[in-house]
């Protein structure tokens, strides 16, 4: 049986870690194994029914967790407060960049996955993307989630001939089917800001958590969709890692599925 | 290690060159977007190509001309699947196999070949003879081949009922409100030597009143019988004999230019598949290839398809109009609704002629937009008589002018002349319409849709004066209308002013946006494009197309200088057309690129939207660039226009294609033509001279065609 463990410590994030993991547990079918740590010089916390505890620096016990053979997800909190800029705290900035495994991250106060969850999946339409989300897509669609995609283009991606809106519909279906083959109930395109139209789908459309792709790069200028989410939205973030290209492929830009672009015309 | 057998395609042989076929490689990604480029079709008839089977993620409809669902905006109706398989996969090793599929563009058939380990191939075709008949075969290891139901339901569409009879041979009904879609199938499968090949048939019909089912299941099973009967190999024989019939006179040459001639034939292919010489022929967006645009009919077919179809395949052409005569009373009826006289044909038409254009969609920003085209894009009016004049033009069928194109000449020329509104000046104005570019929305004195309505009013008078026919104090009326109607032509700049206050826009250029083309409006939002002089296509431009010899000398190259840089293509339409206006302006290496991207629009997927169908009105601008852009052919006052300008590059040319019921073979290169026809025609060089004869002759001499 895989596990889906579940960090908790005694933030305001400990009830939806806790209600995240049991629900992840229940789509993925997966033992749930809520953790917490006990580092040097702090005393335990409050919670310690049905925990398991383990002891020292609680970002490389993690990770040590994290790496095992069985785990499937792991759970953890955001920072406690939406107004800090930095919405992610050390601990879980420095599993972000290590994990090997998907890490769902909960708001404080924030919501848990219901049984049946909405959920929204953000792809930028390269295969590396697509490739990381389409397994968890999967597996979650048939535990009985309803995903709803979105792609959002920038003015260089955005297909030149569209014809008119009725076209838009085509294309994002589309999308759809060459990103998550019959998983999506429907496609959405936008253009601009992919975080704005995130956040703006995700609340018209009461999504239950968002499935993010991502290179766990957290430098400077990266990871800028990640850190806006997290900031303005209250459900979980199912934060799926880009397992590195081979060797020799690392520096080739990610390949798009869709159809080619038109070359410039003569002066 | 490939295993050595026999291959179902081989049936069918090797085409006489590689530019007769169109290969694409087949991947789960792609897979929908060649099922649109294979597909077959007949006109009556479409079925998406490629076999659909479980390894794939397979979009395979098939579709019946004219029959659409009843649905509020109705869409074409989705039949039974045919092509379906439980299993056609080899045995593949490490690799995953590769499957390959190959139009043969001069025998109308697909023809795939899957290879791994051992190769598994097929080949498919919808009749050109016997209609509604289709036709599998596939050949390769026994246990890659499973043929399942031969029938199979269609991807589920709201308010469509399938049944399945019990009778032997099962039929599959598809049915939505009086719209029904019955098919009957039989397999034949043959094991021999380890090696499977499957024969299955099926046979299609349909009803749009409410026929009795039975009835219908009876014919499907009865015609089943008759093909199986034939057997494969005599369907095969006379489908392929009657492609191979169907090019001889239209074939075109451009020995060093495969790929380009490739994409002509492909162009022409398409076209012929989507068109038939029956009663009438509803021409879609996307013909039978796929759902987008739920299949209705817009001015693509009027402007971009018939005259394409006029030059290579008449008769089908005709069909096309009569689709719309047949729809006149709707229109008529249309018309007297909104005050008007005449007919107003609707920009979206679908079964029953309505208005079928959606009221509202969702824009890259998410904003519900109001769709206005239904309401507003009039000119469908004039570009309906508009396409009745180009086949008149092209074929001199009297009987259809009489008839026919007469009475959609008057009922238009009755509808714009009470459309029209005179000011306290006297002139007159059509206000409110939205123009080709559809970026800019209830706008006054489109100059598109004023010319082409003055165009339309003239004609009219004309068509009556020939005729005898009509009352001649309203042909007075229209001409009096047609006389002041405004022109937005700037005699002191040399162009024309796309609406009134267009120049007033902000003067934004598509390049400051990107390199075009590009879809501005999404770039900028509904709102803001308005207030730009950005455009979607070609609008004035249009009018050098299709009205040349109303339009002022010297105009094309001042218009194409204005308004080419505030053009952001963002339509299909809009890259032949451009190619076309280029190669007559002399701009051969411009034309040259938005003609080979009009060629890939489909074949590379341009437009991303591919899956849902082809662009039959791409494929048609292709071909009118070629033979109204570069050949400089097009028909005019009974004569034949021809004034060659040939890219260096392509060398010689050869073109059949049917003028006046007569065959006629263009062979052009850069310095001279040759024109020959199996009874005299009469041409003209753009400089009026005129010449009769079977065999003519000219060569250019100082930029001019001389006959020798």
């Amino acid at each position: 049986m895989r596990r889906v463990l579940g960090f908790v410590d005694d933030s305001p994030c400990t009830t939806s870690v806790i209600s995240t993991a049991e629900s992840l547990g229940r789509l993925l079918n997966a033992d749930v194994d809520l953790i917490s740590v006990e580092e040097p010089g702090h005393g335990p916390p409050e919670r310690t029914h049905g925990v398991r505890m383990v002891t020292g620096d609680a970002a490389e016990v993690l990770a040590v967790e994290l790496a095992a053979h069985d785990v499937a997800f792991a759970v953890m909190g955001s920072r406690s407060t939406h107004t800090k800029s930095e919405p992610l705290g050390h601990v879980t900035n420095a599993l972000l960049q290590s994990s090997p495994v998907p890490l769902a991250i909960v708001p404080p106060s924030g919501e848990s996955l219901p049984q049946q969850p909405r959920l929204l999946v953000p792809l930028d339409g390269t295969g590396e993307t697509t490739t990381a989300v389409r397994d968890v897509a999967e597996r979650l669609t048939e535990a009985g989630a309803n995903i709803v995609g979105l792609h959002v283009y920038d003015s260089s991606s955005v297909p030149p001939f569209v014809d008119s809106l009725r076209n838009l519909e085509t294309i994002a279906e589309e999308f759809a089917e060459r990103h998550l083959p019959g998983r999506t109930e429907r496609c959405e395109l936008r253009i601009g800001d992919p975080g704005l139209h995130i956040i703006e789908l995700a609340q018209l459309d009461e999504i239950d958590g968002i499935i993010l792709a991502w290179h766990q790069r957290l430098s400077a200028g990266r990871a800028e969709v990640l850190r806006y989410v997290l900031r303005q939205l209250s459900v979980p973030i199912l934060i799926i890692p880009i397992k590195p290209a081979p060797l020799g492929r690392a520096s080739s830009p990610p390949e798009r599925l869709e159809g080619k672009s038109p070359p410039a015309p003569p002066e | 290690m490939l295993v050595a057998m026999g291959r179902a395609n081989e049936a069918v042989g090797e085409p006489a060159t590689d530019s007769w076929t169109s290969r694409f490689v087949v991947s789960a990604d792609n897979r929908r977007v060649v099922e649109s480029l294979t597909a077959l079709g007949n006109g009556s008839f479409g079925t998406r190509g490629l076999i659909s089977h479980s390894t794939g993620a397979s979009r395979p409809d098939t579709f019946v001309n004219g029959l659409y669902d009843n649905a509020d905006v109705p869409r074409l109706l989705a039949g039974p699947v045919w092509n379906g398989l439980d299993a056609c996969r080899p045995e593949s090793g490490n690799q995953a196999p590769v499957e390959e599929a190959t139009l043969d563009l001069a025998a109308g058939v697909l023809k795939s070949e899957t290879v791994g380990e051992t190769i598994v191939s097929s080949v498919e075709f919808v009749s050109l003879c016997r209609p509604g008949v289709v036709v599998l075969r596939i050949s390769g290891p026994v246990d890659s081949i499973s043929p399942g139901d031969p029938l199979r339901e269609p991807p589920k569409q709201p308010g469509v009922t399938v049944s399945r009879s019990s009778n032997d041979p099962q039929t599959l009904t598809v049915a939505s409100g009086a719209a029904t879609i019955t098919a009957a199938a039989s397999d034949v499968v043959c094991d021999e030597d380890g090696l499977r090949t499957l024969t299955r048939i099926a046979v299609y019909t349909s009803s749009t009143t409410s026929a009795d089912a039975e009835e219908l299941e009876e014919r499907c099973r009865e015609r089943l019988g008759d093909a199986t009967n034939v057997g494969f190999a005599a369907l095969l024989a006379e489908h392929t004999n009657a492609w191979r019939e169907r090019w001889k006179p239209i074939t075109i040459d451009l020995d060093s230019q495969p790929d380009t001639e490739r994409s002509l034939r492909f162009a022409q292919f398409h076209l012929l598949c989507a068109s038939n010489p029956g009663d009438e022929v509803a021409i879609g967006a996307r013909g039978l290839t796929g759902r987008a645009y739920n299949g209705h009919v817009f001015w693509d077919t009027d402007v971009f398809v018939l005259p394409a179809l006029a030059a290579f395949a008449p008769t089908h052409a005709r069909a096309a109009l009569r689709y719309r005569w047949h729809r006149l009373a709707p229109a008529q009826r249309r018309a007297h609704a909104e005050g008007r006289r005449g007919a107003r044909f609707p920009w979206e038409s679908a079964g029953t002629g309505d208005e079928v254009t959606p009221r509202s969609g969702t824009d890259l920003h998410g904003n519900i937009i109001p769709i206005k085209t239904g309401q507003e894009e009039e000119h469908i009016v004039a570009d309906v008589a508009w396409a009745m004049a180009a086949y008149v033009a092209w074929t001199g069928d009297q009987e259809f002018l009489r008839t026919t194109a007469s009475e959609i000449f008057v009922e238009t020329a009755r509808y714009w002349q009470s459309r029209i509104e005179v000011g306290d000046d006297g002139v007159g104005h059509l206000r409110g319409v939205i123009g080709p570019d559809e970026y800019h929305e209830t706008i006054d004195d489109n100059a598109f849709t004023n010319l082409m309505a003055r165009w339309n009013l003239r004609h009219a008078v004309t068509t009556c004066e020939e005729l005898g026919i009509g009352d001649q104090t309203e042909c007075a009326a229209w001409r009096r209308s047609a006389e002041r109607l405004l022109n937005p032509y700037d005699e002191q700049r040399g162009i024309h002013e796309q609406f009134n206050d267009f120049f007033e826009l902000e003067p934004v250029l598509a390049g400051s946006l990107g390199q075009p083309p590009l879809p501005a409006d999404a770039l900028l939002g509904h709102e803001r494009i308005q207030q730009t002089q950005i455009i979607k296509q070609a609008d004035v431009l249009m009018l050098h197309h299709m009205i040349p010899d109303d339009m002022p000398p010297g105009s094309l190259e001042s218009d194409l200088a204005y308004y080419l840089p505030r053009t952001a293509h963002g339509s299909s339409l809009s890259p032949a057309v451009t190619a076309s206006l280029l190669a007559r302006s002399g701009q051969t290496e411009a034309a040259l690129f938005w003609f080979d991207l009009a060629a890939r629009l489909d074949t590379d997927d341009l437009s991303h939207t591919t899956a849902g169908g082809i662009h039959l009105a791409t494929m048609g601008g292709l071909l009118q660039a070629f033979n109204q852009g570069f050949l400089g052919v097009r028909p005019r006052h009974g004569d034949l226009v021809v004034d060659p300008r040939v890219p260096p590059k392509w060398g010689t040319i050869t073109q059949g294609f049917i003028f006046r019921c007569t065959p006629v073979l263009l062979v052009a290169s850069e310095g001279e033509f040759r024109l020959t026809s199996t009874d005299p025609i009469s041409t003209v060089t753009a400089q009026g001279e005129r010449r009769t004869g079977r065999r003519i002759t000219a060569r250019r001499t100082h930029n001019q065609w001389e006959y020798t």
